[in-house]
């Protein structure tokens, strides 16, 4: 469809054109991560046969359709058992695992637990929404604004806190906004011998969709250069994402 | 006790700290100044812009957080239907890459260009 085969995109070896544009909303974030983990797998000179990509369901499970890798798009809930098993029968393989909220938090977190426990070397490269999209824009346990429709007031979970609590060598948080130091953290989480984990809160478009507000994503990512504070090696019990005024990104566990 | 005077020398060091942080910027300043590297030395990379319209969908990250404002939104429309960005001053590009890695469509890339490299110097 958009070929170009006089000046190719430096990227365009690794993605399949045919399917490009993606289906992701104008903005969204998940494209600026795929982006960053291309460029940062250019980087590591490996060899791409013992790279494998593993991804759920929703919009971050559309991930393995755009790319020219060994790819695998796994049921509900089965995308860390099945990259566990896989690091398991093949050490040799480099796995990363795109996670959403529903392959993680909601449905199977005892796969991600195990995982720390036993210290398989996968990196988890987490997408964070704060919302279902798909599925009527309901309120997930990582919500930290009160919705109306639900009169949900609980406390979001702190998603760092407990990839260091289960032993992971590698915890970082970070929005694509701050895309460099993105590109360094998974550059760093992807040469770990351990498990890694990294982060990304990324802006969503259909926020207040319900509310017909939809507006554009340069204001979730105005909102995202205000309101962010960058702390390194912060205790990771202070890292809940409540009413608060910031957000606290940065590095926040570094174990060689 | 020992909890408040930690804190006290806690405070200490941050005033020597802020101290040594100004004077050494002060110097840093006039060794900077003297050194008048505008003249001839210092040379900035060049870029020249290529953009595939029929990926665009118009966000517009590349048109605001290009730090030389080099990009513009355009009034034509795409194939789909969405704004997208054109050139408007190729001079300003220091070829910083932040529209590359800003872009989630992997609609827009700078690429070097060498007869620019050697003539263009930082005013």
């Amino acid at each position: 469809m958009t070929k170009n085969l006089e000046n190719p995109h430096p990227i365009d070896s690794l993605l399949c054109e045919n399917a490009i544009p993606s289906v992701w909303c104008p903005g969204c974030g998940i494209g600026i991560v795929v982006n960053a983990f291309l460029e940062t797998l250019g980087k590591i000179d490996a060899d791409l046969d013992k790279i494998c990509v593993v991804s759920g369901i929703g919009c971050t499970g559309k991930i393995t359709n755009y790319l020219k890798l060994n790819c695998h798009n796994s049921s509900d809930g089965n995308a860390v058992k099945y990259a566990t098993e896989l690091k398991l029968k093949n050490p040799e393989l480099n796995v990363i695992v795109f996670l959403n909220d529903t392959d993680f938090i909601v449905s199977k977190a005892e796969d991600f637990i195990n995982a720390g426990k036993n210290k398989v070397a996968i990196r988890v490269i987490y997408i964070n929404n704060f919302i279902y999209i798909i599925t009527n824009h309901k309120a997930l346990p990582v919500t930290p604004f009160i919705r109306t429709i639900d009169e949900n007031t609980e406390l979001p979970f702190n998603i760092p806190h407990l990839a260091k609590s289960c032993g992971a060598q590698y915890v970082a948080r970070w929005t694509p906004l701050h895309i460099r130091r993105l590109k360094y953290s998974m550059l760093d989480a992807l040469q770990k011998p351990g498990f890694s984990v990294v982060e990304v809160i990324s802006p969503c478009l259909m926020y207040f969709a319900t509310d017909g507000k939809i507006g554009k994503t340069i204001d979730r990512m105005k909102f995202f250069q205000d309101n962010t504070v960058i702390k390194h090696n912060e205790p990771t019990e202070n890292l809940d994402i409540r009413n608060q005024d910031e957000i606290i990104i940065g590095n926040f566990v570094d174990i060689s | 006790m020992c909890g408040h005077q930690s804190k006290n020398s806690k405070k200490l060091n941050l005033t020597y700290r802020k101290l040594e942080f100004k004077i050494v910027s002060f110097i840093l300043y006039k060794e900077w100044k003297e050194m008048k590297f505008f003249d001839n030395n210092l040379k900035v990379p060049s870029g020249e812009i290529h953009i595939v319209k029929e990926r665009c969908k118009g966000c517009g990250f590349c048109v605001t957080y290009c730090p030389t404002n080099v990009l513009e939104m355009s009034k034509e429309f795409n194939a789909k239907g969405y704004h997208f960005p054109i050139v408007k001053n190729i001079d300003n590009c220091i070829l910083c890459g932040l529209c590359e890695m800003l872009c989630p469509e992997f609609a827009i890339w700078p690429t070097t260009t060498k007869e620019k490299e050697a003539n263009k110097v930082l005013k």
